[in-house]
């Protein structure tokens, strides 16, 4: 493999069905804008072979059909894309969104106190910091959001847990997600949301996208019961 | 005219798949389809489908079924197993094979042991409704096939076609090659640089076993510990089905059908997309090895696997009544009971997945 300069672009094949670019090693909002920026640029010009793209915190997956073209092909076609519309080309603003959350994780007095805060102060800074939704992945509509104060870099649990119910709110690294689906999970349990993540009977299916903006706002459990209620009834 | 076929036992985990579902993984949807395509595309040719239709996948142990249309085209692809026939004829039917059953018969698919899945192609494919263009079941997600679940007693699987037309049965040439696959053909990346070394020789010369760990997301390896370099977190990327990561424990998962799209481990490098139906055919217990290409190499290999297919799609011929290899079938082999006991109070199910981390 060749070296590359640390802040170029990087064209990682994955096997003969997938180009990864990779636009950096760290996490930030630049890095993600110029992989949805990309993203979408690819979906318009929708290059032969070309199946889909799936944008994450600092690279792009392009899957493909190797029967169809081939990863060198892609490489300089993306190049010729990155040069022509610029690699930082804003997309369309992300949709704001404010989602109820009932912070009464298992958790979240661990997580405070890894903090060094009480739990009225994590809750605080949970509901006072818009998050920007990185990425949607590992489950159907399960989003990325970040970036929350260095003091809540809590790392992932040694052990993961096998099973967290659906609308788990969930941290670790900086990073927030929200379960859509009961899945295994090393992340800490903080809350958990009464809105439905995913649909697929809905056009779109998902409620958030790469690139939108996320506030949660807290609600208390009997709130999040009505909320729930209201939901499964329309 | 409707038709189903009516489900009497569902088998260990039998789902509808077809080539899967693409197009939606960046909202986290699963690609799923089956674990071996090449079978799903022979056994459809068989039934006169196209290649993509969808069918039964099994695992395992198959299901037992019975016709409620006036009739129904069937082939079994992609295992040695017979089809038995209960009603009202009782008989083995050899895989590679289309057969039609009328109203009222019964038949089933004992325990698969030549490979962890094989494909029940139904002509004119199975009529449930499409999720994001496929009607392949993802469990884990409940979404697809039907009500996004394996099958089950009671179950009433809708055709989309209740009567076939009528014509000769047709079966394959020659035999599939269903021998274990033993080298599995690996780009590297597109992590490889977090890897020793070491950890990468070892990767490529050492024998792993396939542990009872599998499922239709992921298989697990057990062999010689694989070290990394600078740690086995990276930020979470993109994956390609064949992906193999290696967690902390320098274990390898290869990552299958049903795949999450997104993760957090490093991968050493990715299965060739033309090993990918042998490696979904392989049980626990199997040894592999791994062995570097070039992804310009693992194109070719695909386009020579897709030639091989083609050929053996077009040798296709009508079956000769009472060939001599049914004859051998229904003289040797016998009713499928007690084997099917045997089989069931030794299986010991598979762990609950990969355990991938978000």
């Amino acid at each position: 493999m060749t070296p590359v300069p640390f802040d170029s672009v990087r064209f990682l094949p994955c096997g003969d069905t997938g180009l990864c670019v990779e636009f950096g090693s760290i996490i930030d909002r630049p890095t993600s804008a110029r992989v949805v920026a990309l993203g979408k640029a690819l979906d318009h010009a929708a290059l032969p072979g070309v199946q889909e793209t799936v944008p994450t915190y600092r690279s792009l997956m392009v899957h493909y059909d190797p029967l169809q073209t081939t990863a060198e092909t892609l490489e300089s076609q993306i190049r010729t894309l990155l040069k022509r519309d610029g690699e930082t080309t804003p997309g369309r603003e992300g949709t704001s969104w404010r989602l109820p959350v009932c912070f009464d994780g298992p958790d979240l007095e661990a997580v405070a106190s890894w903090g060094n805060m009480t739990p009225e102060d994590l809750v605080a800074i949970l509901t006072s910091t818009p998050l920007h939704v990185y990425m949607l992945g590992f489950a159907p509509g399960q989003p990325y959001l970040g970036d929350l104060p260095q003091a809540l870099d809590i790392p992932r649990r040694e052990t993961p847990i096998p099973r967290i119910e659906a609308g788990s709110v969930v941290v670790a690294t900086g990073k927030v997600t929200l379960y859509p689906i009961a899945n295994p999970t090393g992340w800490h349990v903080v809350g958990r949301t009464p809105v439905s993540l995913f649909d697929p009977s809905h056009t779109p299916p998902g409620l958030l996208a790469a690139g939108d903006t996320v506030t949660f706002e807290a609600v208390d459990a009997q709130r999040y019961d009505a909320l729930l209620q209201e939901a499964s009834a329309s | 005219m409707s038709g189903f076929l009516a489900v009497e036992e569902g088998g260990a985990a039998t789902t509808i798949q077809d080539l899967g579902r693409f197009g939606v993984q960046a909202l986290g949807v699963p690609v799923s389809g089956a674990l071996d395509p090449t079978a799903l595309r022979l056994g459809n040719a068989l039934v006169g489908n196209t290649p993509g239709t969808s069918a039964l996948e099994l695992r395992l142990l198959g299901p037992v079924l019975r016709v409620e249309a006036p009739a129904v085209r069937v082939a079994l692809v992609g295992t040695e197993t017979p089809l038995e026939v209960l009603d009202p004829e009782p008989r083995l039917v050899p895989a590679g094979q289309s057969l039609t059953l009328t109203q009222g018969s019964r038949f089933r698919i004992g325990p698969i042991q030549d490979s962890a899945v094989c494909v029940l192609a139904v002509a004119g494919g199975i009529d449930v409704p499409e999720v994001f263009g496929s009607r392949s079941t993802y469990v884990r997600g409940g979404m697809g096939g039907l009500d996004g679940r394996p099958l089950r007693r009671g179950d009433l699987l809708p055709l989309a076609q209740a009567n076939p037309p009528p014509g000769p049965e047709h079966c394959l040439a020659a035999p599939q090659n269903l021998r274990p696959i033993q080298t599995l053909r690996v780009v590297l990346g597109p992590q490889a640089d977090y890897f020793s070394d070491a950890g990468l020789q070892t990767f490529f010369s050492e024998p792993y076993q396939v542990t009872r760990e599998v499922d239709r997301m992921g298989m697990r390896l057990d062999g010689p510990t694989i070290t990394h370099a600078k740690g086995f977190n990276i930020p979470s990327d993109g994956i390609v089905t064949g992906a193999i990561q290696v967690p902390g424990s320098g274990q390898p998962i290869i990552l299958l059908a049903d795949r999450q799209t997104t993760g957090g481990y490093p991968k050493i490098g990715c299965v060739v997309s033309a090993d990918l139906p042998a490696l979904g055919r392989l049980n626990p217990g199997a040894v592999v090895r791994f062995k570097a290409v070039s992804a310009a190499e693992a194109i070719q290999f695909r386009r020579d696997q897709e030639q091989a297919l083609a050929a053996q799609i077009s040798a296709i011929q009508p079956v000769q009544s009472h060939s001599l290899e049914e004859a051998l079938w229904t003289e040797n082999l016998i009713s499928g009971g007690e084997w099917l006991q045997d089989f069931q109070s030794d299986f010991k199910p598979p762990g609950s997945g990969a355990f991938p981390r978000p």
